[in-house]
């Protein structure tokens, strides 16, 4: 659930990448960490294990700067994508504001992207939130892989496989080279805003 | 696609799958790629390509073992280790903040800095039955029950706990050790205040409740279950706010009303409780303007 803090006027809020194990959720804030110098404001943290696979979490915090006079601060995680992981998952899941799902396009993590989603789900409903209603957006990571000769998947097969009832917001991405990265956390950011916004006026 | 290229296809797909830390998928491609020379007529004597095949299948099961075998929970340094503890503690109020960040540390596999964290909130009277018990159960599950005897022990010799407290605690060693299956030997405690003990509720053991599910009794939701937030604890006090349009559920929720069946929802587990409201209010001002929060009192857990 977002801080706001109405007397100092500051928004904190809290967005989670989730996805299946080794689909780009940490590149993508790599990504952002090496190219949004302008509100990154500490050190990506990174808790890693063998393989470079994420043990507990990676975390990267950011500044807006001032949006309607509010001072926005934006806290960027990464859930472990392995499946043995979930009790951190849940961990790292309380609290969230909204989520990019990182889907990764190889035609054989199609099944783990479907079973990660299930799992997000699951572990929303935990914590009484419905992933109908939290803001979401899905990324469709590693389209580039194409070009080097590994079969993906057509983007329409991923929105039918993960996106047909959820009906979020997509974008495809290349988490490493990066275009999708910026796009995907800015619809993001701005679906969760909103949703504060709506929540703060009901 | 012929049979040299199709060999060839898999290699490649397999060597990308290992780059990607794919590894489990790109072992079964490198076997697929094998079998298909050891099966072919023409191929099968391409010495060198098995042998290439075989060592790549090696090292990635080697890597494989070693991803396995990785220590789930290493020590981390004592700036990841603060940095754990403020990310996962929530609470306003401070005291509780710092009994989850404890808990989060545990959680996390950081056990001896937890210990410290739950032994510097003891020393300070900050909730010290929840940090001990916190501490006793920790100490049980993932180091050893001698462990916990130990800690009963070394509290059970000093002043740090009365004599009332050291009952609680044995009793909940007691409880826990039952549910695991553990056979422990505590010291004895004299139980002159046990009886007294159980009058009321002791207000440190309310741990940490994030939500509640209440049933109400009168109006159209009769019988049915509202989940609510809980936005402040001060012990058993908890405090949730209702959005001013849930007239029905505000008009039941009057001060003074006893709610007989409270499933309460806490970080580290879920129970019954039953309580009475003690305080309502409209909020005056703010963007919760017009809605109303509500103090509910438990008394029994």
């Amino acid at each position: 659930m977002a801080v706001i803090n109405a007397k100092e006027k500051i928004i904190e809020c809290k967005i989670v990448y989730y996805g299946p194990g080794r689909g780009g959720k940490t590149t993508n804030l790599e990504y952002i960490y090496k190219t949004g110098k302008k509100y990154v404001t500490s050190d990506i943290v990174s808790i890693n294990t063998k393989g470079d696979r994420t043990l507990f979490f990676d975390f990267l915090p950011i500044g807006l700067g001032k949006i309607k006079g509010y001072d926005v601060k934006v806290q960027l995680y990464t859930v472990p994508g392995q499946a043995k992981y979930n009790s951190t998952r849940k961990m790292v899941l309380k609290n969230v504001d909204g989520i990019v799902f990182v889907a990764d396009s190889m035609d054989i993590q199609r099944k783990e992207n479907f079973l990660s989603l299930k799992d997000l789900q699951e572990n929303l409903k935990e914590q009484n939130i419905s992933i109908f209603k939290i803001p979401l957006i899905i990324q469709y990571n590693k389209r580039d892989l194409g070009e080097q000769g590994i079969p993906i998947m057509p983007v329409e097969l991923m929105e039918k496989d993960l996106n047909s009832k959820l009906k979020c917001p997509s974008l495809e991405a290349s988490a490493l080279k990066g275009p999708g990265v910026a796009e995907t956390l800015k619809k993001c950011i701005s679906l969760t805003l909103k949703s504060i916004h709506q929540e703060l006026s009901q | 696609m012929n049979e040299v290229d199709r060999i060839k296809s898999l290699a490649r797909e397999a060597d990308l799958y290992r780059k990607q830390g794919l590894f489990e998928q790109a072992r079964t491609k490198y076997i697929e790629a094998l079998n298909l020379i050891q099966k072919s007529e023409a191929l099968k004597n391409q010495v060198s390509s098995i042998e290439s095949l075989k060592k790549r299948i090696k090292s990635v099961e080697e890597t494989i073992d070693e991803v396995e075998k990785a220590t789930e929970t290493p020590e981390l340094s004592e700036d990841m280790q603060n940095l754990i503890s403020n990310l996962f503690s929530y609470s306003r109020n401070k005291s509780l903040a710092a009994i989850e960040g404890a808990i989060a540390l545990a959680k996390f596999g950081q056990y001896e800095k937890a210990f410290m964290e739950f032994e510097r909130l003891i020393k300070d009277r900050v909730f010290p039955i929840m940090a001990a018990e916190n501490m006793l159960r920790c100490q049980m599950i993932f180091i050893s029950p001698e462990r916990a005897v130990e800690q009963f022990k070394k509290w059970a010799s000093t002043r740090i706990f009365t004599k009332k407290e050291l009952i609680s605690l044995k009793e909940f060693m007691e409880a826990l050790s039952k549910k695991e299956g553990v056979k422990l030997v505590l010291p004895e405690i004299s139980a002159m205040l046990h009886e007294e003990n159980k009058k009321d509720i002791n207000k440190e053991q309310i741990i940490s409740i994030s939500s509640i599910s209440i049933r109400v009794k009168s109006g159209s939701k009769k019988d049915l279950d509202l989940d609510l937030d809980i936005t402040f604890q001060t012990g058993n006090i908890l405090s949730f706010i209702v959005k001013a349009d849930k007239k029905e559920l505000i008009d039941f929720l009057k001060t003074g009303v006893k709610i007989p069946a409270i499933q309460c929802y806490s970080p580290i587990s879920v129970f019954p409780a039953s309580g009475v409201i003690t305080d309502k209010k409209q909020i005056p001002s703010g963007p919760r303007k017009g809605d109303y929060t509500f103090d509910l009192t438990l008394e029994k857990a």
